[in-house]
């Protein structure tokens, strides 16, 4: 996402509000790859994340109303997605399974990791969890939600939210292990 | 490794997350147009939808207006005419009753009945005696207001005593029998006030009370007596071809498929102004279906997967059943309005799915050309115009809409449509 001058975004806000397909478009086009980036943690494959995305995008502008201007743009946003995505997979009703799983061996040191694996590996390592963990870790990690919150919102335990998150943790370092030892070997 | 914590697991996913490069998808913003446009097309319905029904509303409301605003000789209700027409004269021989035929002072007359060559005045006739003004308990005397006359201004009141005159729409008559006075106006009039819708459906439907008996007519014009007869009581039937188009949506989510029928369909009338229509109309329907208004037997979607649309195209026998109100009644054209139940004997049925996910074991289209049958599944209201071309024939066209009362069709949805219909009758008796 460029950099865009204030007014210009207050612009194609107003725009939005009017229910100008221009200005969709153009907010469309401008956060496009960071609410990707959100969706693409909680959906299985790119295709769901778009319609995850999209069903965000929708009640972003229904509910363009409700944003304070004097705020910024990009986390009322950013909650309106992260909030869909949750959306999605409670309707999915996915996230209360477990799955078992094996504890990781050994992880390299982190700050060789980001050098030897990209980004969009690690993303497709987080899809690649069971949604139970998945959801956890995002909510937890990545997305800010205590634990607390996390139970309320998923209707489960907050012992079984902690718990899909240690093992969500465990789960992406052999992860993470066994892409750097396939790739170095 | 020993230094390796959750934290440092936690940095690294959330540097991950942080270094997005995702590049805009057309395709998606396909979608989304698409999204944005259901969503449109929702908002238009119910916004053309209660805007239509306020016309309709407005157009009635004019019309009892209109009825009202007549001229004097045009605008007696027969409510008024025969509660103040047919009152029961007192029994005590002592006291006078006012004739109050007419609700209020005239042009050109003075609160007393005109003393004319051609009408003369009921005192002179010595039928009838006016009550003195200020006197108690005697309506619009007691009260100091000028006596009502039997006059309308053009029209002059007939005792039984004056001239026949010749039987035809000019009639004008006066009858008055020991507890009862009665009056007719212009014939004409008197089946214009008949359409009032309030009065009649407060005195026909509600009190039970016939208007037309009340009104005694003069001369012993039977032609016009035998006429008055049939219309009030006379059944009818009518046979009709209805063509007609509605948008129809599973939900009320996308309202721009439509759908039309062509059908034929018989009346009875009953009193003129009631009907009870039975009808056979073959339908194309045509409807959207969003994510879950489509829910086909158990076991049907692969894997459990359902679609996130659905789009129905289906042959059908409608057999509509309606009770309606004609304020215009058998001769006369005017607004009426129906309610009823609509059946539905599915012919051919054929569906098409959407999905998401680009699966290609998911189910994409379904068809059958089995009958089913889905009786009183739909219920409708309408509202429109009858317009009345000759004793035999007239056009019919309304709006209405249907709300389910039961699923229909494979997919079991809950169709809601509005339309308009348009039903051209030939009387047959």
């Amino acid at each position: 996402m460029h950099l865009l001058p204030e007014t210009e975004l207050e612009q194609i806000l107003s725009g939005c509000s009017k229910g100008g397909r221009s200005s969709q478009l153009a907010l469309y086009k401008l956060f496009y790859a960071y609410g990707m980036s959100i969706c693409i943690r909680y959906a299985e494959s790119e295709e769901e994340a778009i319609a995850v995305l999209n069903e965000g995008f929708f009640r972003v502008f229904q509910n363009l109303g409700k944003y304070d201007r004097a705020r910024p743009f990009k986390p009322w946003f950013r909650a309106v997605v992260v909030n869909t995505a949750i959306n999605y997979v409670k309707k999915q009703r996915k996230f209360k399974s477990e799955v078992n799983m094996e504890e990781a061996l050994h992880v390299p040191e982190r700050e060789d990791i980001l050098s030897r694996i990209g980004y969009k590996e690690l993303m497709a390592m987080v899809q690649s969890l069971s949604a139970a963990y998945r959801t956890v870790f995002n909510m937890y990690v990545i997305d800010g939600f205590k634990h607390e919150e996390i139970a309320t919102q998923l209707g489960i335990s907050v012992g079984t939210s902690k718990s899909n998150l240690t093992r969500a943790r465990a789960k992406l370092q052999q992860l993470v292990l066994q892409k750097i030892d396939t790739r170095y070997a | 490794m020993p230094d390796w914590t959750d934290k440092d697991t936690d940095k690294l996913f959330q540097d991950g997350a942080e270094q997005f490069d995702f590049e805009f998808n057309p395709a998606a913003w396909a979608q989304m147009e698409k999204k944005l446009d259901r969503e449109k097309r929702r908002r238009l319905f119910w916004w053309w939808w209660p805007a239509g029904f306020g016309v309709i509303m407005l157009a009635v409301i004019a019309f009892m207006l209109n009825r009202k605003n007549l001229t004097p000789q045009d605008s007696l209700p027969v409510g008024k005419q025969s509660v103040h027409a047919s009152g029961n004269l007192p029994k005590n021989s002592g006291e006078t009753a006012s004739p109050q035929i007419f609700p209020g002072n005239q042009p050109g007359t003075d609160g007393a009945i005109p003393k004319s060559a051609d009408a003369p005045s009921l005192e002179e006739k010595g039928v009838l005696k006016m009550a003195p003004a200020g006197k108690s308990g005697q309506g619009a005397a007691s009260s100091g207001k000028p006596l009502p006359t039997a006059t309308d201004g053009q029209n002059k009141v007939k005792t039984p005593d004056a001239p026949t005159p010749v039987p035809g729409p000019e009639n004008v008559g006066l009858s008055i029998s020991e507890n009862n006075i009665s009056v007719i106006l212009k014939r004409r009039d008197s089946l214009q006030q008949r359409s009032f819708l309030p009065t009649i459906l407060i005195k026909e439907v509600l009190l039970g009370h016939p208007v037309q008996p009340s009104l005694i007519l003069p001369f012993d014009n039977k032609n016009l007596l035998a006429q008055n007869q049939e219309e009030d009581n006379g059944l009818a039937l009518i046979a009709g071809i209805a063509a007609g188009f509605e948008l129809s949506s599973a939900g009320l989510g996308d309202f721009s498929r439509l759908s039309w029928k062509l059908g034929a369909n018989l009346e009875f009338r009953y009193r003129q102004r009631f009907g009870l229509g039975i009808g056979a109309n073959f339908i194309r329907l045509n409807y959207d279906a969003g994510k879950g208004e489509y829910i086909p037997p158990k076991g049907f979607w692969t894997r459990k997967i359902p679609p996130i649309a659905s789009r129905g195209i289906c042959q059908a026998l409608e057999i509509p059943l309606d009770f309606s109100y004609y304020a215009g009644g058998l001769k006369r054209s005017g607004i009426f309005a129906s309610a009823g139940l609509k059946s539905y004997v599915m012919l051919a049925q054929q569906y098409y799915y959407s999905y998401d996910l680009p699966d290609p074991d998911l189910r994409r289209m379904w068809k059958t050309g089995k009958n089913s049958a889905y009786w009183f599944a739909i219920g409708q209201i309408s509202v429109g115009y009858n317009k009345v071309f000759s004793k035999k024939t007239n056009l019919a066209i309304a709006s209405y809409v249907q709300v389910p009362l039961s699923g229909i069709g494979h997919g079991n949805v809950e169709l809601y449509s509005v339309g308009t219909q348009v039903r051209l009758g030939f009387r047959l008796k």
